[in-house]
């Protein structure tokens, strides 16, 4: 009996999880190319939040799965597995031409800039860490957004840089 | 259905002038002591929280759907969840 509940809320949550999915594919598609670096700034930040509410509800997920028996708790494991790679694909493919936008005029990001990009950074070395997810992803893509990232972190001003001209 | 009923109760409670503040007082302590006997949420459950009640707050959805969202999503029982939901509304 507690199986079968476990079971529905399972196949309930993983549902969501695709609209989750679906929703955001949309909302990238429908996100313009930025024309300046403070709409790509803006748009960077506005990614994250929406991207890490999902892959919090993953997490959620992944630790309630102890009721379902050995077999269907891997077989859900791989589907989210395989549901994380996606999510990191299509946020990676979304950040890109922001920070392209933001490294094409470095020395006009505005304060702050660094917080921002160290925090993304930290993020992605938290996912690099998983070799599962990683080795899902577009190695090229992954190299390209971190070398952005990076690039910005050492060359924009932190949120107390006030000096800076 | 459930979901529907205590949360409309919520959302009237939550109308300014609804009641006498004393009134307010009381059912925001009422929240409180329900939140408070299941501890606090870990924060990944925070942050899929967080991300429905900014959805409620943006108008995006109704409080009955945030009811009903953070029961299928947290699995939480219909009476936190509707805490949740009466306490962002207060």
């Amino acid at each position: 009996m507690q199986r079968k509940t476990a079971e529905r809320t399972i196949q309930l949550q993983l549902g969501l999880l695709q609209e989750d999915l679906a929703r955001l594919q949309n909302r990238c598609a429908g996100m313009p190319q930025p024309p300046d670096v403070t709409t790509a700034l803006r748009q960077f930040k506005e990614l994250g939040p929406a991207f890490e509410a999902v892959a919090a509800f993953t997490s959620v997920m992944r630790s309630n799965t102890g009721s379902l028996d050995e077999e269907r708790r891997d077989q859900v494991e791989r589907q989210l597995r395989q549901l994380t790679v996606a999510l990191w694909q299509l946020h990676l493919n979304a950040v890109a031409p922001r920070l392209e936008r933001m490294v094409s005029n470095i020395a006009h990001m505005p304060i702050g800039t660094r917080f921002v990009l160290e925090r993304w950074v930290k993020q992605l070395y938290e996912m690099k860490d998983d070799a599962e997810i990683l080795e899902g992803l577009d190695p090229s893509l992954v190299a390209r957004v971190e070398e952005m990232a990076q690039r910005l972190v050492n060359g924009t001003p932190d949120l107390t840089d006030f000096g800076r001209s | 259905m459930m979901a529907a009923c205590v949360s409309s109760a919520a959302s009237a409670a939550a109308r300014p002038g609804a009641r006498p503040s004393t009134e307010n007082s009381d059912a925001m302590s009422n929240i409180l002591d329900i939140l408070k006997s299941y501890g606090r949420p870990s924060p990944k459950e925070e942050a899929v929280l967080d991300a429905i009640l900014e959805r409620l707050g943006r108008g995006s959805l109704s409080p009955e759907d945030a009811i009903d969202e953070i029961i299928e999503r947290l699995n939480w029982p219909l009476e936190r969840a509707a805490a949740e939901v009466d306490g962002y509304l207060e």
